[in-house]
Protein backbone atom coordinates (compact mmCIF):
# COMPACT_ATOMS: atom_id res chain seq x y z
CA UNK A 1 0.00 0.00 0.00
CA UNK A 2 1.48 3.31 -1.15
CA UNK A 3 0.65 6.84 0.37
CA UNK A 4 -2.61 7.61 -0.38
CA UNK A 5 -3.73 4.32 -0.16
CA UNK A 6 -2.87 3.14 -3.28
CA UNK A 7 -1.93 0.10 -4.30
CA UNK A 8 1.49 -0.65 -6.07
CA UNK A 9 -0.38 -3.42 -8.01
CA UNK A 10 -2.88 -0.29 -9.12
CA UNK A 11 -0.40 1.65 -9.61
CA UNK A 12 1.52 -0.37 -12.00
CA UNK A 13 -1.41 -0.76 -14.07
CA UNK A 14 -2.88 2.33 -14.59
CA UNK A 15 0.63 3.88 -15.36
CA UNK A 16 2.20 0.51 -17.15
CA UNK A 17 2.85 2.43 -20.20
CA UNK A 18 5.30 5.30 -18.14
CA UNK A 19 6.84 2.33 -16.08
CA UNK A 20 7.51 0.23 -19.12
CA UNK A 21 8.59 3.71 -21.13
CA UNK A 22 11.04 4.08 -18.64
CA UNK A 23 12.53 0.57 -18.31
CA UNK A 24 13.31 0.15 -21.88
CA UNK A 25 14.58 3.94 -21.86
CA UNK A 26 17.43 2.57 -19.61
CA UNK A 27 17.69 -0.38 -22.08
CA UNK A 28 17.98 1.79 -24.41
CA UNK A 29 21.13 3.75 -22.90
CA UNK A 30 22.78 0.29 -21.66
CA UNK A 31 22.72 -0.46 -25.07
CA UNK A 32 23.91 2.70 -26.47
CA UNK A 33 26.66 2.59 -24.15
CA UNK A 34 27.38 -0.94 -25.29
CA UNK A 35 26.96 -0.30 -28.92
CA UNK A 36 29.33 2.94 -29.09
CA UNK A 37 31.87 1.08 -26.94
CA UNK A 38 32.84 -0.68 -30.33
CA UNK A 39 32.73 2.40 -32.85
CA UNK A 40 29.80 4.36 -34.32
CA UNK A 41 29.28 2.12 -37.41
CA UNK A 42 27.82 -0.42 -34.74
CA UNK A 43 26.07 1.86 -32.94
CA UNK A 44 24.73 2.91 -36.12
CA UNK A 45 23.55 -0.73 -37.39
CA UNK A 46 22.27 -1.69 -33.87
CA UNK A 47 19.92 2.02 -33.85
CA UNK A 48 18.92 0.34 -36.83
CA UNK A 49 17.99 -3.02 -36.05
CA UNK A 50 16.22 -1.48 -32.90
CA UNK A 51 14.01 0.60 -35.37
CA UNK A 52 12.85 -2.49 -37.05
CA UNK A 53 11.81 -4.06 -33.56
CA UNK A 54 10.47 -0.70 -33.29
CA UNK A 55 8.35 -1.56 -36.64
CA UNK A 56 7.22 -4.87 -36.06
CA UNK A 57 5.57 -4.16 -32.60
CA UNK A 58 3.78 -0.63 -34.01
CA UNK A 59 2.27 -2.92 -36.83
CA UNK A 60 1.18 -5.37 -34.63
CA UNK A 61 -0.43 -2.83 -32.90
CA UNK A 62 -1.76 -1.07 -36.02
CA UNK A 63 -5.48 -1.37 -35.98
CA UNK A 64 -5.35 -1.10 -31.96
CA UNK A 65 -4.42 1.12 -29.26
CA UNK A 66 -1.30 2.53 -30.80
CA UNK A 67 -0.41 5.04 -28.59
CA UNK A 68 1.59 3.66 -25.40
CA UNK A 69 3.54 1.54 -27.65
CA UNK A 70 4.90 4.99 -30.00
CA UNK A 71 5.54 6.39 -26.22
CA UNK A 72 8.18 3.15 -25.21
CA UNK A 73 9.25 3.02 -28.87
CA UNK A 74 10.53 7.02 -28.71
CA UNK A 75 11.43 6.32 -25.33
CA UNK A 76 14.21 3.61 -26.17
CA UNK A 77 15.07 5.73 -28.68
CA UNK A 78 15.65 8.72 -26.14
CA UNK A 79 17.69 6.14 -23.69
CA UNK A 80 19.56 5.41 -27.02
CA UNK A 81 20.59 8.97 -27.72
CA UNK A 82 21.65 10.00 -24.06
CA UNK A 83 23.78 6.57 -23.96
CA UNK A 84 25.49 7.68 -27.46
CA UNK A 85 28.76 9.10 -27.38
CA UNK A 86 30.53 8.45 -31.04
CA UNK A 87 28.59 9.02 -33.59
CA UNK A 88 26.01 11.95 -34.80
CA UNK A 89 22.64 11.85 -33.16
CA UNK A 90 21.02 13.16 -36.21
CA UNK A 91 21.94 10.08 -38.06
CA UNK A 92 20.87 7.84 -35.34
CA UNK A 93 17.45 9.13 -35.06
CA UNK A 94 17.44 9.04 -39.20
CA UNK A 95 18.24 5.48 -39.17
CA UNK A 96 16.00 4.66 -36.45
CA UNK A 97 13.06 6.32 -38.42
CA UNK A 98 14.07 4.42 -41.32
CA UNK A 99 14.29 1.03 -39.39
CA UNK A 100 10.99 1.87 -38.43
CA UNK A 101 9.43 2.43 -41.41
CA UNK A 102 11.57 -0.50 -43.23
CA UNK A 103 9.84 -3.25 -41.23
CA UNK A 104 6.59 -1.66 -41.24
CA UNK A 105 6.57 -1.15 -44.76
CA UNK A 106 7.51 -4.99 -45.17
CA UNK A 107 4.63 -6.17 -43.12
CA UNK A 108 2.14 -4.20 -44.71
CA UNK A 109 2.88 -5.10 -48.17
CA UNK A 110 3.21 -8.52 -47.31
CA UNK A 111 6.52 -9.38 -48.22
CA UNK A 112 7.26 -10.72 -44.28
CA UNK A 113 5.02 -12.23 -42.20
CA UNK A 114 5.49 -13.81 -38.83
CA UNK A 115 4.63 -14.84 -35.66
CA UNK A 116 2.38 -12.95 -33.13
CA UNK A 117 0.74 -13.18 -29.52
CA UNK B 1 1.35 -51.58 -42.62
CA UNK B 2 -1.58 -49.62 -43.06
CA UNK B 3 0.06 -46.89 -40.63
CA UNK B 4 2.81 -46.72 -42.72
CA UNK B 5 1.09 -45.96 -45.81
CA UNK B 6 -1.52 -43.63 -44.86
CA UNK B 7 1.81 -41.59 -43.32
CA UNK B 8 3.43 -41.92 -47.00
CA UNK B 9 -0.31 -40.83 -48.37
CA UNK B 10 -0.07 -37.80 -46.04
CA UNK B 11 3.68 -37.01 -46.29
CA UNK B 12 2.90 -36.88 -50.53
CA UNK B 13 0.12 -34.88 -49.65
CA UNK B 14 0.86 -32.30 -47.57
CA UNK B 15 4.48 -31.93 -46.37
CA UNK B 16 5.59 -29.43 -49.36
CA UNK B 17 6.21 -26.32 -48.15
CA UNK B 18 4.12 -22.64 -48.78
CA UNK B 19 5.41 -20.01 -50.59
CA UNK B 20 5.83 -17.99 -47.49
CA UNK B 21 7.16 -20.46 -45.09
CA UNK B 22 10.54 -20.79 -47.85
CA UNK B 23 10.10 -17.26 -47.83
CA UNK B 24 10.84 -16.97 -44.27
CA UNK B 25 13.01 -20.36 -43.57
CA UNK B 26 15.47 -18.26 -46.51
CA UNK B 27 15.70 -15.21 -44.53
CA UNK B 28 15.93 -17.11 -41.00
CA UNK B 29 19.14 -19.40 -42.18
CA UNK B 30 20.81 -15.96 -43.85
CA UNK B 31 20.85 -14.57 -40.75
CA UNK B 32 21.63 -17.56 -38.39
CA UNK B 33 24.43 -18.17 -40.82
CA UNK B 34 25.49 -14.93 -40.51
CA UNK B 35 25.04 -14.66 -36.68
CA UNK B 36 26.68 -18.57 -36.89
CA UNK B 37 29.64 -17.51 -39.08
CA UNK B 38 30.00 -13.49 -37.27
CA UNK B 39 33.66 -14.35 -36.50
CA UNK B 40 35.74 -15.87 -39.35
CA UNK B 41 35.46 -12.73 -41.51
CA UNK B 42 39.28 -13.21 -42.40
CA UNK B 43 42.53 -14.07 -40.13
CA UNK B 44 42.55 -12.64 -36.33
CA UNK B 45 41.74 -8.88 -37.02
CA UNK B 46 42.32 -8.77 -40.48
CA UNK B 47 39.35 -8.61 -43.00
CA UNK B 48 39.07 -10.87 -45.69
CA UNK B 49 36.02 -10.59 -47.69
CA UNK B 50 36.98 -14.22 -49.44
CA UNK B 51 37.63 -16.05 -46.42
CA UNK B 52 34.17 -14.39 -44.55
CA UNK B 53 32.23 -15.46 -48.22
CA UNK B 54 33.15 -18.91 -48.06
CA UNK B 55 33.15 -19.66 -44.09
CA UNK B 56 29.29 -17.88 -45.01
CA UNK B 57 28.45 -20.19 -47.41
CA UNK B 58 29.36 -23.00 -45.16
CA UNK B 59 27.35 -21.46 -42.47
CA UNK B 60 24.43 -21.38 -44.81
CA UNK B 61 25.06 -24.91 -45.65
CA UNK B 62 25.08 -26.05 -42.22
CA UNK B 63 22.11 -23.83 -40.62
CA UNK B 64 19.75 -24.55 -43.66
CA UNK B 65 20.23 -28.31 -43.05
CA UNK B 66 20.16 -28.36 -39.31
CA UNK B 67 16.45 -26.25 -39.81
CA UNK B 68 14.98 -28.65 -42.43
CA UNK B 69 15.85 -31.84 -40.35
CA UNK B 70 13.76 -29.76 -37.70
CA UNK B 71 11.50 -28.39 -38.90
CA UNK B 72 10.88 -32.00 -41.35
CA UNK B 73 10.67 -34.28 -38.31
CA UNK B 74 8.01 -32.03 -36.62
CA UNK B 75 6.18 -32.47 -39.72
CA UNK B 76 6.48 -35.77 -40.11
CA UNK B 77 5.22 -36.36 -36.64
CA UNK B 78 2.53 -33.94 -36.85
CA UNK B 79 0.79 -35.32 -40.17
CA UNK B 80 1.26 -38.59 -38.27
CA UNK B 81 -0.91 -37.49 -35.80
CA UNK B 82 -3.41 -35.54 -38.20
CA UNK B 83 -2.39 -31.79 -38.29
CA UNK B 84 -0.51 -30.35 -40.56
CA UNK B 85 2.26 -28.15 -39.36
CA UNK B 86 3.32 -24.63 -40.51
CA UNK B 87 6.40 -22.79 -39.30
CA UNK B 88 6.51 -19.19 -39.23
CA UNK B 89 9.89 -16.96 -38.69
CA UNK B 90 10.02 -14.10 -35.20
CA UNK B 91 11.33 -11.38 -36.54
CA UNK B 92 11.56 -10.30 -33.40
CA UNK B 93 14.32 -13.13 -32.15
CA UNK B 94 16.16 -13.19 -35.47
CA UNK B 95 16.71 -9.11 -35.05
CA UNK B 96 17.25 -9.42 -30.99
CA UNK B 97 20.27 -12.01 -32.48
CA UNK B 98 21.45 -9.87 -34.70
CA UNK B 99 21.94 -7.14 -32.38
CA UNK B 100 23.32 -9.67 -29.84
CA UNK B 101 26.20 -10.83 -32.25
CA UNK B 102 26.97 -7.17 -33.17
CA UNK B 103 27.47 -6.22 -29.35
CA UNK B 104 29.71 -9.22 -28.04
CA UNK B 105 31.61 -8.85 -31.27
CA UNK B 106 30.22 -12.31 -31.95
CA UNK B 107 30.89 -14.11 -28.76
CA UNK B 108 27.15 -14.82 -27.91
CA UNK B 109 25.19 -16.16 -30.82
CA UNK B 110 21.10 -16.61 -30.21
CA UNK B 111 19.25 -19.17 -32.24
CA UNK B 112 15.92 -18.12 -32.03
CA UNK B 113 14.32 -18.43 -35.64
CA UNK B 114 10.90 -19.14 -35.16
CA UNK B 115 8.39 -21.01 -34.10
CA UNK B 116 5.18 -23.44 -35.62
CA UNK B 117 1.51 -23.73 -35.31
CA UNK B 118 -0.93 -26.79 -36.61
CA UNK B 119 -3.65 -27.45 -38.90
CA UNK B 120 -6.38 -29.48 -37.86
CA UNK B 121 -6.71 -32.29 -40.72
CA UNK B 122 -10.03 -32.84 -39.78
CA UNK B 123 -10.42 -36.32 -41.73
CA UNK B 124 -6.82 -37.79 -40.73
CA UNK B 125 -7.92 -36.82 -37.16
CA UNK B 126 -11.16 -39.10 -37.25
CA UNK B 127 -10.81 -41.89 -34.34
CA UNK B 128 -8.49 -40.38 -31.96
CA UNK B 129 -9.27 -39.37 -28.55
CA UNK B 130 -8.82 -35.42 -27.69
CA UNK B 131 -10.25 -35.09 -31.67
CA UNK B 132 -9.25 -31.12 -31.77
CA UNK B 133 -5.57 -29.57 -31.36
CA UNK B 134 -4.51 -29.62 -27.94
CA UNK B 135 -1.44 -28.85 -26.19
CA UNK B 136 -0.65 -32.03 -25.26
CA UNK B 137 -0.61 -33.32 -28.70
CA UNK B 138 1.65 -30.05 -29.68
CA UNK B 139 4.34 -30.57 -26.95
CA UNK B 140 5.18 -33.92 -28.46
CA UNK B 141 5.21 -32.12 -32.07
CA UNK B 142 7.93 -29.63 -30.59
CA UNK B 143 9.71 -31.83 -28.61
CA UNK B 144 10.48 -34.30 -31.87
CA UNK B 145 12.01 -31.37 -33.73
CA UNK B 146 14.37 -30.96 -30.40
CA UNK B 147 15.92 -34.52 -30.52
CA UNK B 148 16.09 -34.81 -34.30
CA UNK B 149 18.31 -31.87 -33.55
CA UNK B 150 20.02 -33.58 -30.82
CA UNK B 151 20.61 -37.33 -32.32
CA UNK B 152 21.76 -35.19 -36.03
CA UNK B 153 24.54 -34.36 -33.93
CA UNK B 154 25.37 -37.31 -32.32
CA UNK B 155 24.83 -38.87 -36.07
CA UNK B 156 27.52 -36.83 -37.22
CA UNK B 157 30.25 -37.17 -34.15
CA UNK B 158 29.97 -40.83 -35.15
CA UNK B 159 30.58 -39.96 -38.31
CA UNK B 160 33.53 -37.68 -37.60
CA UNK B 161 35.22 -41.07 -36.35
CA UNK B 162 35.71 -41.79 -39.80
CA UNK B 163 35.52 -38.55 -41.47
CA UNK B 164 37.64 -35.83 -39.82
CA UNK B 165 36.23 -32.21 -40.63
CA UNK B 166 36.20 -28.56 -39.52
CA UNK B 167 32.63 -28.77 -40.94
CA UNK B 168 31.36 -31.76 -39.48
CA UNK B 169 32.80 -29.75 -36.33
CA UNK B 170 31.02 -26.67 -36.82
CA UNK B 171 27.49 -29.09 -37.64
CA UNK B 172 27.93 -30.84 -34.10
CA UNK B 173 28.40 -27.55 -32.59
CA UNK B 174 25.46 -25.98 -34.33
CA UNK B 175 23.11 -28.47 -33.57
CA UNK B 176 24.03 -28.49 -30.33
CA UNK B 177 23.18 -25.02 -29.32
CA UNK B 178 20.02 -25.31 -31.70
CA UNK B 179 18.89 -28.36 -29.45
CA UNK B 180 19.66 -26.30 -26.24
CA UNK B 181 18.28 -22.83 -27.31
CA UNK B 182 14.87 -25.00 -28.76
CA UNK B 183 14.13 -25.86 -25.01
CA UNK B 184 13.99 -21.85 -24.19
CA UNK B 185 9.86 -22.10 -22.56
CA UNK B 186 9.21 -18.49 -24.71
CA UNK B 187 6.52 -18.28 -27.07
CA UNK B 188 7.09 -19.05 -30.11
CA UNK B 189 10.37 -21.65 -29.27
CA UNK B 190 9.73 -25.19 -29.07
CA UNK B 191 10.23 -25.33 -25.63
CA UNK B 192 7.05 -23.20 -24.50
CA UNK B 193 4.88 -25.80 -26.50
CA UNK B 194 6.73 -28.51 -24.55
CA UNK B 195 6.27 -26.79 -21.33
CA UNK B 196 2.77 -26.16 -21.82
CA UNK B 197 1.92 -29.26 -23.26
CA UNK B 198 3.06 -31.16 -20.07
CA UNK B 199 5.50 -29.93 -17.62
CA UNK B 200 6.87 -33.80 -17.13
CA UNK B 201 7.77 -34.13 -20.64
CA UNK B 202 9.67 -30.91 -20.48
CA UNK B 203 11.62 -31.77 -17.30
CA UNK B 204 12.38 -35.44 -19.13
CA UNK B 205 13.31 -34.04 -22.52
CA UNK B 206 15.25 -30.79 -21.00
CA UNK B 207 17.31 -33.29 -18.54
CA UNK B 208 18.27 -35.40 -21.41
CA UNK B 209 18.97 -32.38 -23.86
CA UNK B 210 21.27 -30.61 -21.62
CA UNK B 211 23.02 -33.85 -20.20
CA UNK B 212 23.41 -34.97 -24.12
CA UNK B 213 24.94 -31.83 -25.32
CA UNK B 214 27.46 -31.55 -22.37
CA UNK B 215 28.64 -35.49 -23.02
CA UNK B 216 28.41 -34.94 -27.14
CA UNK B 217 30.45 -31.78 -26.49
CA UNK B 218 33.63 -34.05 -24.65
CA UNK B 219 35.57 -37.07 -25.63
CA UNK B 220 33.58 -39.78 -24.64
CA UNK B 221 31.68 -42.11 -27.25
CA UNK B 222 28.72 -41.47 -28.93
CA UNK B 223 26.57 -44.24 -27.79
CA UNK B 224 27.73 -43.79 -24.23
CA UNK B 225 26.69 -40.52 -24.33
CA UNK B 226 23.50 -40.97 -25.53
CA UNK B 227 22.96 -44.33 -23.02
CA UNK B 228 23.96 -41.84 -19.96
CA UNK B 229 21.51 -38.80 -21.07
CA UNK B 230 18.88 -41.21 -21.23
CA UNK B 231 19.73 -42.14 -17.63
CA UNK B 232 20.45 -39.24 -16.38
CA UNK B 233 17.26 -37.75 -17.71
CA UNK B 234 15.13 -40.45 -16.30
CA UNK B 235 16.71 -40.14 -12.84
CA UNK B 236 16.25 -35.95 -13.26
CA UNK B 237 11.94 -36.38 -14.43
CA UNK B 238 11.69 -39.24 -11.28
CA UNK B 239 13.23 -36.68 -8.97
CA UNK B 240 11.15 -33.89 -10.03
CA UNK B 241 8.12 -35.78 -9.86
CA UNK B 242 8.83 -36.73 -6.51
CA UNK B 243 10.06 -33.48 -5.32
CA UNK B 244 7.68 -30.79 -7.00
CA UNK B 245 5.14 -32.18 -9.23
CA UNK B 246 3.59 -34.99 -6.61
CA UNK B 247 3.39 -32.14 -4.56
CA UNK B 248 2.01 -29.62 -6.97
CA UNK B 249 -1.06 -31.94 -7.57
CA UNK B 250 -1.50 -32.63 -3.91
CA UNK B 251 -3.08 -28.84 -3.32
Amino acid sequence: MLRGGIKLSELLFKNWAEFVFFIIMVVGFAVSIWASSYSAAISYIVVFLSGMMGGRLLYERKHRLTFPYAIIVIGFLIGYLIGSYYGSKKVIVILFGLGVLFSYQLRKKGYIRDVFF
Amino acid sequence: MAEVVDLADKIKRYFMFTPLEIRSLIIAVLITAFVFSFREWGYGDNFSLRIGAFNYFNAILIVGLSFLVHISIQRIWSLGIGYRQEWKMWTFGLLLSLIMVFLTNGAIWLILPGGFFVHHLAGHRLGWFRYDINYWALGLIAVTGTFATIFFAALFKALGVFVANSLIEKLITFNIAYALYSLIPLPPLDGSRTFYGSRMLYAFSTSFILAAAILLSSSIGVGIALLSSFFIGVVLWVLYYIFFENAAWGY
